[in-house]
């Protein structure tokens, strides 16, 4: 039997926000308590906020 | 006495000009990473699909704003969920969890973002959690999706409506 599936790319994309937000919310916490000192600095040293 | 208002001005300009430059190269990183995932998605249907470069067909659609990248042969469902996955594995888990052993936190956001353009993937690998990993599965050539069958003749079948 044949069976098809599709997803919708808009609501993907629009998904893409909401894991975005969720991934942010856990690594970016979980990443400061285990390295406090690093998340700023390494940022800070990158091209992009040289710039 | 010092210039308030250049100083003030300086501290504006450098933190806007930061702020939105780190905003541009985070949304450059991610318009470019749909290079290597997509190369991904067709290097591991090559490897663990034993689809050939011939086989493979990548492109843009640019009304939806998403890349793609089409595998001509049909894989079993176990096969195609590495295809789906791999990207997200390669890109996004692996410089995530590197970047917490490192200590790097740019590591972490460049992780970040590729879990976060995986979404399609993650939801197609969601929709066929259930599935046997012995099914056939044919990729949709034009949108995001996939049709399953059992037969050769069902496999005719699906390349005629197409």
């Amino acid at each position: 039997m044949i069976r098809k599936s599709e997803i919708s790319l808009l609501k993907a994309n629009l998904l893409s926000l909401l894991l975005a937000a969720v991934v942010a919310g856990v690594l970016i916490p979980l990443f400061n308590w285990i390295h406090p000192e690093k998340f700023i600095t390494n940022l800070d040293n990158t091209f992009f906020i040289r710039v | 006495m010092p210039d308030t208002n250049n100083t003030i001005s300086t501290i504006i300009t450098s933190t806007m000009g930061g702020l939105f430059g780190f905003m541009y190269g985070t949304v450059l990183f991610g318009v470019l990473l749909m290079i290597p995932h997509e190369l991904i998605h067709g290097l591991t249907a090559m490897v663990v699909g034993k689809a050939k470069w011939k086989d493979l067909k990548f492109g843009m659609m640019w009304k939806k704003c998403a890349a793609y990248c089409h595998c001509g042969v049909p894989l079993t469902v176990a096969q195609y969920r590495w295809v789906t996955l791999m990207p997200l594995i390669l890109l996004g888990i692996i410089p995530s969890i590197l970047s917490f052993i490192l200590g790097n936190s740019l590591m972490l956001l460049y992780g970040m973002i590729g879990i976060t353009v995986a979404i399609g993937d993650i939801w197609i690998a969601w929709l066929l959690r259930k599935e046997d990993g012995s099914v056939k599965v044919y990729d949709h050539p034009s949108t995001a999706g996939y049709f399953l069958f059992d037969t050769d003749e069902e496999f005719e079948e699906i390349k005629q409506s197409i």
